[in-house]
C-alpha cells in the first residue's frame, strides 16, 4: 500500500486540509512540519480514523470530539459533517510463468464522513458511512465489506507499528507492573505481522476435523479395544475442547485486563501530566504538620520572651545604677562589723557561762553577778529590738554578694537574651508565613486540578494487575493441563491408528486421520519456525537498526552493547558482561526513541508488509548524531515515509531532508497569532492551514516568532 | 497475499517436504491442501464462510486419494 493523498474536512483542527504524499521510490520521504498545537497529531489521528473507524479514537470514540473545538453553532450550523477522503493504492504481482511476475497497480478511495449534532457541551452521532472505491478505466466503482477489506490489507492491530506516535509508541519497551502489558503488545505486533494468526485459526479448524474423524472411527465398532481407545479419545478430545475454550476464555479475560491496565496507565499519566493530587495533598497535610509545629515553637518563644523580663537578668540590668551605692553601703557596714550582728548570741552565752568577757562574775546567787546579769538581760532586750533591722541588712548583704557578676557585666547578660529570643520569634515569624505561603499555592495547585481520583486509578491498576496474575496463572494452568491431555491423546491416536490399520473397514478413516495429522504437524511445524526463525530475525534487524541509531560501540565501553526481543517477547538491552538492562529505566530518552524505532522498522522489513510508515515526532529527545542517525535509518528501512516533525526536529538534518524528501509542507494554526506567529492571518475560521513551505523556507503565513532563524534559512 | 502470510504459506510449503512419501505424490498433494486450507483461511478472513465445512472436505478428498493410493499398492 502507497499513500497518494489524504483530505480532512471539519476533523478537530484540519477543517479544510489536503495533503498530497511523495510517492517516490528513490526520495520516498515526505515531511509535514509543524510546531506543537498545530495538527500533526490530529492528522496522524485522522488517517488512522478513515481507516479503521472509531476504534482507532482514544477510548474507542466514547466522548470523543471529532468536529473543529471552536465550531461557530450560531454561525454553522448544529450540524458538522465530518469526512475524511483517503487515496492510495496497492501493488498486484502475479506470477506468469516459471520464474516470471507480473505487477499492476489499483488506485482505491477510502471515504468516512460522519455527522455530529452540536448543541452546548454534548454531541451525538446522526450518522456514519465508510465507503471502499477502486479505480477502473470506466470511473470509481464502490468494492464491497470496506472494514473487512482493510483489516485484511493493514489489520486494527497493526495500527500503532505504521501509524506510531513518538510518544506512545514507548509502549512497547515501556513496562506496567508485571511487565506483562509491553509484553502483550509486542507479542500481538509480532504474532499480526508475521501472520501467525491464520496458522492458529487452521490449526483451530483441523483440530476439529480430527475430532470428527475420531467420531468417524468410534462409530466403526466391532473391535472391543479399538472401541474402548475410540470412546477414550472422543472423551478425551471433548475435554480438550472445553479446555482450550476455558483457555480462550481466560485469555480473552487477560486481553481485556491488559487493554483496561492501558488505559488506566495511560489516564493516570495523562492526569499527572497536570499534577498528582495525591502528592499535592500530601505535601499539603505535610506543610500544615509544620505549620502547627512553627505555631507551637512559636508560643514558646513567646513565653521565654516573657519570662526573661520577669528574671533576675533584667532587673539587675535595669538598677544596676542604683545597686552600685546600694551595695557600697551595705560593704561598708560589713566592714564596719555593724553586720553581721553578733552582739546577742555573744551576750547570751556569757549569761551560760556566767562569767563576762572582761572576766567579772556573771554567776547568780552572787550580789553583783546578779547586778552584771540584769544589766546585760537589759542589753539584750533592746539589742532585740535594733536587730530585727538588723536581720533584713544582712539578709540583703549576703544576697546581694552574687549580684557582683551581673553588674560587671553592665546587663550585657540580658542584652544577649533578648536578642537571642527576638531572632528566634523572627525566624519562627518567617517560617509560619513561608508555611502559610505554601499552604496557599498548594490550596490553589490541587483546585486547579481536575478531579480525577488519582490514589483510585492506582488502587484500579493494582486490583487489575493481580487479576492479570491471576488470569496468567490460570492460562498457564489450563496450557499444562492440555499440554499433559494432549499427549495422552496423541498416545492414543497412536494406539487407535495400529487398531485401525488392521481392519479394512478403517483404511479410509486411517488415511484421514494420516492426512489430518500430516496436515497438522506442517503447520506447527511452520509456526514454531515462523515464531522462532522469524523472531530472531526481527530481534537481529532491531538490534542493527538500533546499533546504528545510537552509535553502539563496545570496544569504546558503551554501556549498550545490543537489544533483543527474549522468548518470552520482551525486549531487553544488554549491556557490558551481557547484564541485562531496562530498556524504560536504564536508557536516555533518545535511545528509547531509537530502540521504539528500530523494533518497529524492524517487524515491517522481516514481515515484507508493503505499508507506508507516518510516525509524529520519531525524532524527539533525540539531538545531533542520534538525531541524523534515526532520521537515515527509518528512510532506509520504510517503503514510503511520511514524518511529521516540529522545527526543532528538522534543525541539524536540513541535508537529509534535501536528500531524501520527495515533499516538504507545513502546518499553520492561526491561533498561534500574535503569540508565535510573525503576521495576523488573513483567514477567520480557525483550524490549520497547509502552505507549500519547506524545510527551509517560510512564508507571510507560516514564519513564525518563536523559531530562531539559522543563517542558511531563506 | 497481504501481510507476511506469503512467507507463512512458503514456510508451510517447505515443511511438507519433511513428511514421508506415503505414495509416490504424496507430499506434493499435500502441499496442495495446505495451500488450498491456507487459502480458504484467507477467505474466510475477508468475507466469513463455511470454513469448517470447507476444511473437511479438504482433507476427506485427499484422504480419499490416499487411501486409494494405499489400496493400489497393496
Amino acid at each position: 500500500m502507497r499513500l497518494i493523498s489524504a483530505e480532512f474536512r471539519n476533523f478537530r483542527l484540519l477543517r479544510d486540509v489536503k495533503v498530497c504524499f511523495g510517492t517516490g521510490t528513490e526520495r520516498k520521504l515526505t515531511v509535514i512540519r509543524g510546531a506543537n498545537d498545530s495538527g500533526k497529531t490530529t492528522f496522524l489521528l485522522g488517517l488512522q480514523w478513515v481507516l479503521y473507524g472509531d476504534n482507532a479514537l482514544p477510548n474507542a470514540g466514547r466522548n470523543f470530539r471529532l468536529y473543529p473545538v471552536d465550531w461557530d453553532v450560531d454561525r454553522d450550523g448544529g450540524q458538522v459533517e465530518v469526512s475524511a477522503v483517503l487515496e492510495f493504492e496497492k501493488t498486484f504481482r502475479r506470477k506468469t510463468g516459471a520464474n516470471k511476475v507480473s505487477e499492476s497497480r489499483q488506485r482505491y478511495r477510502l471515504e468516512r464522513s460522519v455527522v455530529e449534532a452540536v448543541s452546548g457541551d454534548e454531541r451525538t452521532r446522526v450518522s456514519s458511512t465508510v465507503k471502499l472505491l477502486a479505480e477502473h478505466p470506466e470511473g470509481w466503482r464502490t468494492e464491497a465489506e470496506p472494514v473487512a477489506w482493510i483489516n485484511q490489507e493493514l489489520p486494527d492491530e497493526l495500527r500503532e507499528v505504521f501509524f506510531m506516535d513518538g510518544d506512545r509508541a514507548l509502549g512497547f519497551i515501556q513496562a506496567s507492573g508485571s511487565g506483562a502489558t509491553s509484553r502483550k503488545k509486542v507479542e500481538d505486533a509480532i504474532r499480526s505481522l508475521l501472520g501467525l494468526g491464520i496458522i492458529d485459526n487452521a490449526l483451530r479448524h483441523i483440530t476439529t476435523t480430527r475430532r470428527a474423524v475420531n467420531r468417524k472411527a468410534k462409530k466403526i465398532g466391532g473391535d472391543e479395544r479399538l472401541e474402548q481407545v475410540s470412546s477414550r479419545l472422543v472423551d478425551l478430545g471433548a475435554m480438550l475442547d472445553q479446555l482450550e475454550e476455558d483457555k480462550s476464555n481466560v485469555s480473552g479475560d487477560l486481553r481485556d485486563v491488559n487493554e483496561r491496565i492501558s488505559e488506566l496507565q495511560e489516564e493516570l499519566a495523562v492526569t499527572l501530566q497536570k499534577g498528582d493530587r495525591q502528592d499535592l495533598e500530601d505535601q499539603m497535610n505535610h506543610t500544615r504538620r509544620e505549620l502547627k509545629r512553627v505555631h507551637q515553637e512559636g508560643d514558646k518563644a513567646s513565653m521565654d520572651h516573657a519570662e526573661l523580663f520577669c528574671g533576675m537578668d533584667v532587673a539587675v540590668g535595669l538598677l544596676a545604677p542604683a545597686l552600685g551605692p546600694a551595695l557600697g553601703i551595705l560593704g561598708e557596714m560589713h566592714s564596719d562589723g555593724r553586720i553581721p550582728s553578733a552582739t546577742i548570741p555573744v551576750l547570751r552565752d556569757r549569761l551560760d557561762v556566767g562569767e563576762c568577757i572582761c572576766g567579772e562574775s556573771l554567776r547568780v546567787g552572787d550580789k553583783l553577778g546578779e547586778a552584771r546579769r540584769s544589766v546585760i538581760e537589759r542589753l539584750i532586750e533592746e539589742n532585740q529590738r535594733s536587730d530585727q533591722v538588723g536581720e533584713v541588712v544582712t539578709e540583703l548583704y549576703y544576697w546581694s554578694s552574687g549580684l557582683g557578676d551581673e553588674r560587671g557585666a553592665g546587663g550585657a547578660s540580658w542584652t544577649r537574651k533578648f536578642t537571642a529570643c527576638a531572632a528566634t520569634r523572627e525566624d519562627i515569624k518567617q517560617r509560619r508565613e513561608e508555611c502559610g505561603r505554601r499552604v496557599r499555592r498548594l490550596e490553589k495547585e490541587i483546585d486547579g486540578l481536575p478531579d480525577t481520583d488519582v490514589r483510585g486509578l492506582r488502587d484500579a491498576i493494582r486490583g487489575y494487575e493481580d487479576r492479570q496474575r491471576q488470569l496468567q496463572r490460570m492460562e498457564g494452568e489450563f496450557a499444562a493441563t492440555i499440554e499433559l491431555r494432549g499427549e495422552e491423546f496423541r498416545e492414543l491416536e497412536r494406539d487407535r491408528d495400529r487398531l485401525l490399520k488392521v481392519r479394512d473397514r478403517g483404511k479410509k478413516l486411517s488415511a484421514e486421520v494420516d492426512v489430518v495429522r500430516d496436515l497438522e504437524n506442517v503447520l506447527l511445524a511452520s509456526k514454531q519456525r515462523m515464531a522462532n526463525d522469524e523472531l530472531a530475525r526481527v530481534s537481529e534487524s532491531m538490534n542493527g537498526s538500533f546499533s546504528r541509531m545510537i552509535g553502539v560501540d563496545p570496544e569504546q565501553k558503551a554501556i549498550v552493547h545490543r537489544a533483543e526481543i527474549s522468548e518470552s517477547f520482551d525486549i531487553v538491552v544488554v549491556g557490558p558482561e551481557g547484564r541485562r538492562l531496562s530498556p524504560d529505566k536504564d536508557l536516555n530518552g533518545a535511545s528509547r526513541r531509537a530502540l521504539t524505532l528500530a523494533f518497529i522498522l524492524a517487524l515491517a522489513k522481516v514481515s515484507g508488509v508493503k505499508a507506508p510508515n507516518v510516525i509524529d515526532t520519531p525524532l524527539g529527545m533525540a539531538s545531533g548524531y542520534v538525531r541524523r542517525a534515526i532520521l537515515r535509518l527509518a528512510i532506509e528501512e520504510s517503503r514510503q515515509l511520511v514524518l511529521l516533525l516540529t522545527h526543532d526536529e528538522i534543525r541539524g538534518c536540513e541535508d537529509v531532508i534535501d536528500e531524501c524528501a520527495d515533499v516538504v509542507v507545513t502546518f499553520t494554526n492561526p491561533a498561534h497569532y500574535p503569540v508565535m506567529l510573525v503576521n495576523e492571518p488573513e483567514q477567520e475560521v480557525g483550524g490549520v492551514v497547509l502552505c507549500t513551505c519547506n524545510h527551509r523556507t517560510t512564508c507571510q503565513m507560516c514564519v513564525r516568532q518563536d523559531i530562531v532563524r539559522e543563517p542558511n534559512d531563506d | 497475499m497481504p501481510l507476511n502470510q506469503s512467507r507463512v504459506v512458503e514456510v508451510a510449503l517447505e515443511e511438507c517436504g519433511k513428511l514421508p512419501e506415503r505414495y509416490p505424490g504424496y507430499r506434493e498433494s499435500i502441499r496442495r491442501l495446505v495451500s488450498d486450507v491456507l487459502e480458504a483461511e484467507l477467505r474466510h478472513a475477508i468475507a466469513a464462510g463455511n470454513i469448517q465445512q470447507k476444511v473437511d472436505g479438504l482433507v476427506t478428498r485427499a484422504a480419499a486419494i490416499l487411501a486409494a493410493k494405499e489400496g493400489d499398492g497393496k
